[in-house]
């Protein structure tokens, strides 16, 4: 009987409590939704953020949302809600579906906005903003603005105002060339690096391998150009020679260089064989300065030291980072006009000199448009590693995007790094190794 | 033995019942039919449809017809998903439920401990898949994982990387499921605690050994539950994602490739009816299963 | 005879010591592990802690509410399953019992849930639940969560409806009884180890459910334990003992509750039974 009496009382509160949500009234989902609230004279919205908690975008990001509260106090108000990051995408694309996209979008899946989300009226136009204020479009990368720019003139994405190359970072304990490495040559470069070893990543999309191989690319005769030619249609023809030497040359660092390990290291195993003395470099963008700063000593083994980590660009003065790109933020075409107006408050907010620099401080980059202040340039000394790459960021060098935003998606986070094991071991060759790229790319592009 | 099988065969079937109003059965099914309505019907109708088109997921699919299929039948990762699915189906069917029905057995004969290990054995299946992999990554670590130090204790040159070498990962994405047969244990053991206590009685009156009476009585009786188990381990070995994805991810090469894997590719790259076209043919393989396994182990009839 | 009795005891005993030990190992380890550094658990991951601390798991309440996490997991996956049982049994034992037009059909279609694939189930379920205004809400989740596991518990439950002898429902009649209280009082109770089963399964299948809790909800206040776990496996992370620590704290409560629940629940289902 007591069952009984359990399981109806369950389902009939349960069956309420269905009523009682759908029944019009302000459920909890609301506060996601588009609704600005004008009670008050406070407009308020509430966005989803992966870069919240645990993330590593959140040392930077968290407080900079809590400096424009503060900023704008009695005025705007943005509430963050923290959200994984894996599925975050998924999220997105199945809120646009329903038409309940938050004010501030946080990026999303590039092909999803270029070929899905943009093109069907799902962002706010910032082109006329942008041309009203001049202080933020001065500011934007001529690279991102042209690609963000559509042929109607339109603007939906911001473009970026920085770029953050990535280079590698090394361990001068174990290893210190004391000469500028990103003006050598790779073949300079690999005599000097002897026999040290380099943590790589195969597993998962194969990331930190990833990275190395653009800068091999990048090497090449004509290599850049061809990983931009990826910008427009992604590459599906991988049987040339330069792929195919690039892919000879990691293969031996795979076979002489990898760290102990290296074969099926997630990223997690790459940044801990780095910062336990196993490899004396690692590929990575400039935001793992962090992990290298004296609170993150905990994470560190085996006598590992963060200050005794450089970094420096890629030899032949290549930064790995796509400039034509879609920018960080873009402001939901369903947004009323209050929530429009904290939205663009917002975007100048984080687009000013202040928030700009900050930014640069904390997470590494460059943004070649702004005139930086004397104490910015003193405080960019104090983060070693930071103030590497910004040495050796200059007028020449060259920009190259990262192999695996020029492929096919499904090729990048899944077929390259299936392959990467057999291509260490030997078993596949260079030209088998692009065959098989080639294959993989055909037919995932196939129509 | 023939007058205790005697005493289990099928009594006709009564029709008083079936008198009942048709009434009530309805609303019986009522809860389950509104449930599949609201949450299956529309997805199963779309799968199969779009599979004939060419879709993003958002603008209206164009028909293409065959297209679909034509490209997975002519791409070699398909067609390694499938050999892989047949190896993988027939060892979930024969060792994996083998295992989980044996273990059954042994719990039912109640020896000390019994009550602590079917608990045991349950935890594996509190712990999420994605988590699972991931202990399993290191368990099969060359350098630092548990199974490798073990065996160079015996031998000490060895050295293989289970997860990321032909052709060992095939058997490590298989290693990774093949014991944890908790699901079938428990079908099983619920089939056999089912069983009359005077049947035993019986047999034994008549003389029938400890493994004829399994042999006998016992085992045809959970073939019901056998033949649920061996629908549950087959369809989960077409689903099977996350052990893959988060260990191999299909590799190295398409060792481990599934079809699970390329739906979700298709899906990265805004292929939604290609996508789809793969789920068909999950769908397919699994309906041939669930026939072939309804018929094998006369899952309709029942035994009392 | 004595010398063979000893051997099935013994051939008993290995096979149930070789269950507990592939089973309970990797969760020690991972408990283990929790209290280790990185370092540590990097260069010899079998090796006992150097000490023990409760550091990383103090930074893990302060940081998350877990209480809370908890309270959402057990009334999603509770409730989903009690209802969903009742639900299930209902359909599993007509089709069990009875001969009506569309029995086939709708066996077969109820079956061939098992072969949807999840990611085709994403966008009408959100669009569901949506329309319902249940997104951001646990309810909403719980809504799903009873369209789980729909194929495998009508399987359980049919075999266990149709394993209770027909001569028993005659008996019930000839007394008197309607069609719902043969089904209450007689069935129900006597399809206990299927109940059971298929309701051990249902619950653990959405204690674990990651995929749907997360889509459907974002407020601290209605999130579940895997979604928790989420924030520790993200792309970057490299803190294996901060991971192994979560871990820890998100398995654990599945484990003591289920340890506690199996007991519970076959005791309750058996005083039923002798009550009906």
């Amino acid at each position: 009987m007591k069952k009984k009496l359990i399981a109806g009382i369950l389902a009939g509160s349960m069956l309420a409590a269905l009523a009682g949500c759908g029944g019009g009234e302000t459920d909890p989902g609301a506060a996601d939704s588009p609704s600005g609230s004008g009670s008050g004279g406070v407009i308020e919205i509430t966005i989803p953020s992966y870069k919240t908690g645990e993330n590593v975008g959140a040392v930077f990001f968290e407080p900079q949302v809590e400096r424009f509260n503060q900023l704008y106090e009695g005025q705007y108000k943005i509430n963050l809600e923290s959200v994984p990051q894996d599925g975050f995408n998924d999220r997105l694309k199945q809120l646009a579906q329903q038409n309940m996209l938050p004010v501030l979008v946080q990026g999303g899946d590039v092909d999803w906005m270029a070929n899905i989300a943009f093109p069907n009226g799902m962002a706010y136009d910032l082109s006329e903003w942008l041309n009203e204020t001049p202080a933020v479009k001065d500011l934007l990368l001529e690279d991102g603005l042209e690609y963000c720019t559509n042929e109607d003139g339109s603007i939906y994405s911001l473009p970026l105002a920085t770029v953050r190359p990535t280079g590698f970072f090394y361990n001068s304990a174990l290893w210190d060339p004391q000469e500028d490495l990103s003006a050598m040559s790779m073949d300079e470069f690999l005599t000097a690096l002897g026999d040290q070893k380099i943590a790589f990543s195969t597993a998962e999309n194969g990331w930190v391998a990833a990275l190395f191989l653009t800068a091999l690319i990048a090497e090449e005769d004509g290599g850049v150009e061809w990983l931009q030619s990826g910008v427009e249609t992604k590459i599906t023809d991988f049987n040339t020679p330069i792929f195919i030497n690039a892919v000879a040359r990691l293969q031996e660092l795979l076979q002489n260089n990898a760290a102990p390990n290296s074969i099926g290291a997630a990223y997690a195993d790459a940044a801990n064989s780095f910062m336990s003395n196993q490899a004396a470099l690692i590929s990575n963008g400039p935001w793992m300065s962090t992990d290298f700063a004296e609170t993150n000593s905990a994470n560190w083994s085996n006598g590992f030291n963060g200050a005794d980590v450089r970094a420096s660009l890629f030899p032949g003065q290549v930064g790995i980072a796509n400039t034509a790109c879609f920018g960080e933020w873009w402001i939901s075409a369903s947004a009323s006009e209050e929530e429009l107006e904290l939205a663009k408050a917002f975007l100048e907010f984080v687009y000013s000199p202040e928030e700009l620099e900050a930014f640069l401080l904390a997470e590494g980059g460059d943004a070649p448009k702004l005139e930086y202040s004397d104490g910015f340039k003193a405080q960019q000394g104090e983060t070693q590693v930071l103030a590497d790459l910004a040495a050796d960021t200059t007028e020449e060098t060259v920009f190259a995007p990262c192999i695996l935003d020029m492929i096919p998606a499904s090729v990048a986070n899944s077929d390259f790094g299936r392959l990467l094991p057999s291509l260490a071991d030997g078993t596949y060759s260079p030209e088998e190794f692009a065959q098989w790229m080639t294959d993989s790319a055909t037919a995932a592009t196939a129509e | 033995m023939n007058a205790i099988r005697g005493r289990v065969a099928r009594r006709p079937r009564v029709s008083r019942m079936q008198r009942a109003s048709y009434k009530w059965i309805y609303l019986f099914l009522l809860p389950t039919i509104v449930i599949f309505v609201l949450f299956y019907a529309a997805p199963i109708v779309q799968v199969f449809l779009t599979s004939f088109t060419r879709w993003d997921g958002f603008t209206s699919p164009e028909f293409n017809g065959l297209r679909n299929y034509i490209n997975l039948f002519t791409n070699s990762a398909f067609l390694q998903s499938l050999k892989n699915l047949f190896f993988w189906c027939l060892v979930a069917a024969t060792l994996h439920v083998g295992f989980g029905t044996l273990v059954a057995f042994v719990l039912y004969q109640k020896p000390r401990g019994w009550k602590a290990t079917r608990a045991v054995f349950m935890i594996p299946n509190v712990i999420s898949a994605a988590a699972w992999a991931m202990i399993y990554r290191f368990i099969f670590n060359n350098d630092f994982g548990v199974l490798n130090n073990i065996i160079r204790g015996v031998n000490p040159g060895f050295d293989v990387q289970w997860f990321y070498q032909s052709p060992w990962a095939f058997w490590a994405v298989t290693l990774t499921w093949l014991f944890y047969a908790v699901i079938v244990t428990l079908v099983v053991l619920g089939d056999l605690m089912n069983i009359p206590q005077e049947l035993g009685e019986a047999a034994r009156l008549d003389g029938a050994t400890g493994w004829q009476f399994i042999r006998y009585i016992q085992l045809p009786l959970c073939r019901s539950a056998i033949g649920t188990s061996v629908i549950c381990s087959l369809t989960a070995r077409i689903a099977m994602y996350e052990q893959i994805s988060l260990t191999t991810a299909g590799g190295p090469g398409n060792d481990t490739m599934s079809l699970s894997i390329l739906l979700v590719n298709g899906i990265l790259d805004y292929r939604y009816g290609y996508a789809n076209a793969v789920g068909v043919v999950m769908f397919l393989i699994g309906l041939l299963i669930l026939f072939v396994v309804n018929k094998l182990f006369r899952m309709d009839e029942s035994d009392y | 005879m004595k010398l063979k009795k000893g051997l099935t005891r013994t051939f008993l005993y290995v096979v149930e010591a070789f269950v507990i030990i592939i089973s309970a190992f990797p969760i020690l380890w991972v408990i283990m592990s929790a209290f280790k550094t990185n370092g540590e658990i990097l260069s010899d991951p079998l090796a006992l802690p150097s000490s023990i601390s409760f550091d990383t798991f103090a930074h893990l309440f302060e940081t998350y509410n877990f209480p809370v996490y908890f309270l959402n997991s057990l009334l999603a996956a509770g409730v989903s399953t009690v209802v969903s049982l009742l639900f299930y049994s209902m359909g599993a034992y007509v089709i069990a019992k009875f001969r009506f037009p569309g029995r086939r059909l709708l066996y077969i279609l109820f079956t061939i849930t098992l072969l949807v694939p999840s990611h085709s189930k994403t966008q009408p379920i959100f669009s569901l639940i949506m329309h319902m205004g249940l997104y951001d809400n646990i309810w909403g989740v719980t809504f799903v969560y009873l369209s789980m596991g729909m194929a495998m518990s009508i399987f359980i439950l049919k075999a266990g409806f149709m394993a209770v002898p027909k001569t028993l429902d005659e008996a019930a009649i000839v007394d008197g009884a309607g069609f719902v209280r043969v089904f209450w009082r007689i069935n129900l109770p006597l399809a206990k180890n299927a109940l059971t089963t298929a309701g051990i399964l249902m619950f653990l299948n959405n204690w674990n459910e990651y995929y749907f809790a997360s889509l459907l909800t974002v407020s601290d206040s209605q999130r579940t334990l895997p979604i928790a776990l989420a924030f520790f496996t993200s792309e970057f992370s490299y803190n294996y003992t901060q991971l192994f620590s979560a871990l820890t704290v998100v398995i654990l409560p599945g484990i003591i509750l289920y340890a506690l629940a199996q007991e519970k629940v076959q005791a309750s289902v058996a005083t039923a039974g002798i009550k009906g």
